[in-house]
């Protein structure tokens, strides 16, 4: 939870409030989590995927964004696809990104790690909305099996 | 008209599950998913594979959690929420079972452990708060009682004080003199028979090998202050003296102490 929330903000105490916040909201509502629907983890991470996303696309945290991106490129010289791909992921999730076809796999790190719509990623990649919100549904039921059948790892 | 709806939806999940729609569209899918159960599979499979996706193992600092306790303990002190959770399992599918089973036992772990603590804590600060009340009770009597009293119990607590049990072979009882390092002293504990009217007990130091009078202490000493030279402090001596004392001693020791 924490780990992505920091991932997609980019800011580690944006991320600690997150963490909390989700796991606060589930102590206080439990029942808004029905197993039959899915794994605690992925409920979780949805609800931390959500929160991290509607921040950053208000003002405040966009802006704190947009410098450490800026710092980001400055300094290394390396794009931010580049940064992500390259941050603590896990090797069996490296291995089911890589069996996806390039086109989708931008698409997922685009919408998923740098918290994108599918518009903004079509105008970022140049590509057709429609192209994308199909590449987007393709690249997850691809991942769904080898990525679940690889087990979980810490929240 | 209807199947081409769920066509057209059905072509957002997959943004759907990662967040990546606009407002309108995300309402116009969820009011679809609150109806139409085969996409709401096909989204939850989305989500378990973003979900695996994230799979990196980033543990949130520890004040992440001991925030999440304060929170939870100022709303509720119980454990009833983890009670809930289980709860909350309802239909439960094999898939999910071992990881609801053990991300509930991780947070009944994490939650009890922080609990404990906190009763700990709060057990310490009470035996904290026992521990003062007593020094309080305790500083209390002592300002109640007499001043010599007090004097007494200021001196056994000064880290330079020497405590002096004065006892002999032949007797049963014994006198515990305190002396601190400026050279004031309280015989402040005897359990020595008490002397005829006419005779008293009298305290000698012996100091640099020579026996000074250190005060008559009556027939039947309490706490009695006297003062003494603390430099070259050898021993001390309780003889029995006719009343009033006597400038040289010629009888033998009652109880004596001599340093080590």
């Amino acid at each position: 939870m924490y780990g992505l929330a920091r991932r997609i903000l980019r800011d580690e105490s944006l991320a600690e409030e997150i963490t909390q916040e989700v796991f606060l909201r589930l102590w206080n509502g439990p029942e808004k989590f029905d197993a039959a629907r899915g794994s605690l983890r992925s409920f979780l991470l949805a609800h931390t995927h959500g929160r991290s996303v509607d921040l950053i696309r208000s003002e405040t945290a966009r802006r704190t964004r947009e410098d450490t991106d800026a710092r980001l490129e400055s300094g290394s010289g390396r794009s931010i696809e580049e940064e992500v791909w390259d941050m603590a992921l896990a090797d069996y999730v490296k291995d089911a990104l890589s069996a996806l076809a390039v086109d989708e796999r931008r698409a997922i790190e685009l919408a998923y790690f740098g918290g994108h719509t599918y518009r903004g990623t079509a105008e970022i990649l140049g590509e057709p909305e429609g192209t994308i919100k199909s590449r987007i549904r393709s690249g997850l039921k691809r991942l769904h099996g080898p990525l679940t059948a690889a087990g979980v790892g810490d929240l | 008209m209807q199947h081409q709806e769920h066509l057209n939806i059905q072509e957002l999940l997959g943004a759907y599950a990662l967040d990546a729609l606009d407002d309108n569209e995300r309402r116009v899918v969820e009011q679809h998913l609150s109806e139409c159960g085969r996409c709401r599979t096909e989204v939850d499979e989305h989500r378990e594979a973003a979900a695996a996706l994230s799979g990196e193992t980033v543990p949130p600092p520890e004040r992440v959690w001991s925030q999440i306790l304060v929170e939870i303990n100022a709303e509720a002190p119980e454990l009833a929420p983890v009670v809930s959770l289980e709860q909350a399992r309802k239909p439960i599918s094999i898939r999910s079972l071992g990881w609801v089973a053990s991300v509930a036992a991780a947070v009944v772990v994490a939650l009890s452990a922080g609990l404990i603590t906190q009763s700990e804590r709060i057990g310490d600060l009470k035996s904290q708060l026992a521990d003062q009340e007593q020094q309080i009770e305790t500083l209390a009597s002592a300002l109640q009682t007499d001043p010599l009293q007090q004097a007494v119990t200021a001196a056994l607590a000064d880290p330079g004080a020497q405590v002096a049990n004065l006892t002999a072979g032949g007797n049963s009882g014994a006198m515990l003199i305190v002396v601190l390092p400026d050279g004031t002293g309280y015989v402040f504990q005897n359990t020595l028979e008490a002397l005829p009217e006419d005779s008293t007990y009298q305290l000698w130091a012996v100091v640099n090998d020579k026996v000074i009078s250190a005060g008559v202490l009556g027939n039947q000493p309490d706490i009695v202050p006297f003062h003494i030279d603390p430099e070259g402090l050898q021993g001390l001596v309780i003889t029995q003296e006719v009343a009033g004392g006597v400038p040289q001693s010629e009888a033998d020791p009652f109880v004596a102490w001599f340093k080590a």
